[in-house]
């Protein structure tokens, strides 16, 4: 499990749980997961915070699990390095 | 104490903003305050600084029909560097007359929630026959589940208690019948939750004729039903005065009457009017973030002013944490039985 995604996953728990023990998998949708704009907007900017980027709205717009933000995410720290 | 505000937001910014926090400033000697605007207009509004007021300087602004979503790319905007202000320890309170959704995302963003509370609501103190109740949600969650419900009914019980000083203020649900299984399947849920939450003083459903009597502290719905409800009675009290109006001054005769009867209707009308309560406070999120209604004049920045510079002086959020947090311990006993505390 890579820090990329370790990092990520803490951030979908940490602004999506509020009480519940929220499980989240890697494979888990967002419908899944209950999100809905508000929600996603808060974990996207937490996470261009934390990495420094800008996730742009087409990308956002395909974007429907955790995996795939993990996986642009991995792939924007690679080509910065 | 330092109040940041959102000089852009509403429909009559900055100017009515302006002339709101000049007037606060000559009344409340402790506040600071500093707006949020650009440099437009405050050449424009602003060309002498009274003292304790200082300005930041800000890029864009979140129009009152702009997604949510664009915040992210509007971080220069009023209402996003006025919060930020809060988030950073610089200001105590954010007061904002615009964008509501831009409101709610930009505290969610940068203040965060209440922990335990998924979704903040917007509270109003809704004009009945008994005063002013507790409202809630006014319209910052369209749709919401019967978890969001119990979140905002906890919520209400802190701040009508805040309000009050009731120790058990009385909490209501609001459907479209008295009877527990009234109302839609989250409605319903709503009810068992709140009947067994164990902090509250749940008096069970309410109907829409019964909003106005005032016999409850706390009333609760989502932000679609409440926000249809507010508008509604806005509109409601609007025609009525205007057919009293008509009526009373339709023959000579009856305007006399008409003089005998307008410092009374006037004095209802004043119970009426939002300005008079000086904005609404965002629940739940981790910070004092007032709401002002959109159309807000001078006095009704003035009096946002004071209802924020309270909010802080009280420790508000403070109390509504230690609500949330005691709900979630009573949640944990009951499905631990209370080994928790042995």
């Amino acid at each position: 499990m890579s820090d990329v995604y370790q990092k990520v996953l803490e951030i979908f728990r940490t602004k999506l749980d509020y009480g519940d023990d929220l499980e989240i998998e890697p494979g888990s949708t967002f419908a899944e997961l209950d999100i809905d704009s508000l929600d996603l907007l808060e974990v996207v900017m937490a996470i261009e915070l934390e990495y420094g980027i800008e996730i742009p709205d087409d990308v956002l717009q395909e974007m429907q699990t955790v995996e795939n933000a993990v996986a642009y995410v991995e792939k924007k720290v690679n080509e910065g390095k | 104490m330092k109040i940041a505000i959102d000089a852009m937001g509403g429909d009559h910014a900055p100017q009515e903003i302006i002339a709101g926090v000049k007037q606060a400033l000559v009344k409340e000697k402790d506040l600071e305050i500093i707006l949020v605007g650009s440099e437009e207009a405050f050449a424009e509004y602003l060309s002498v600084l009274p003292e304790r007021l200082t300005t930041v300087i800000s890029h864009s602004v979140m129009a009152m029909d702009e997604s949510v979503e664009n915040l992210r790319k509007k971080k220069d905007s009023s209402i996003f560097m006025a919060t930020q202000l809060v988030a950073e320890k610089k200001a105590d309170a954010i007061i904002s007359c615009g964008s509501t959704g831009a409101q709610m995302g930009a505290a969610l963003l940068l203040l965060g929630r209440v922990k335990g509370v998924k979704r903040p609501a917007i509270v109003i103190p809704y004009p009945t026959l008994k005063g002013p109740k507790v409202f809630l949600d006014g319209g910052a969650n369209v749709e919401a589940d019967e978890r969001n419900l119990l979140d905002f009914a906890i919520m209400g019980n802190a701040y009508a208690r805040f309000l009050t000083n009731k120790k058990r203020p009385e909490v209501a649900l609001l459907s479209n019948g008295s009877e527990a299984h009234k109302g839609t399947a989250v409605v319903r849920e709503a009810h068992q939750l709140m009947a067994a939450a164990k902090g509250l003083h749940f008096i069970g459903n309410l109907e829409g004729r019964d909003i106005m009597t005032g016999d409850y502290d706390v009333l609760v719905t989502d932000g679609f039903t409440g926000n249809l409800a507010l508008k509604l009675t806005e509109g409601v009290a609007s025609g009525l005065f205007h057919l009293i109006k008509e009526e009373i001054t339709a023959t000579a005769m009856r305007k006399i009457g008409a003089v005998l009867v307008k410092p009374g209707l006037k004095n209802i009308a004043q119970r009426f009017d939002y300005s008079n309560y000086g904005g609404a406070p965002l629940l739940g999120v981790n910070g004092v973030s007032l709401v002002c209604h959109g159309s807000s004049k001078a006095t009704a920045v003035e009096n946002a002013v004071y209802n924020a510079a309270s909010f802080v002086k009280q420790n508000f959020i403070e109390q509504l944490t230690n609500d949330i947090a005691a709900y979630h311990q009573e949640q944990k006993q009951n499905l631990t039985g209370g080994k928790e505390n042995e």
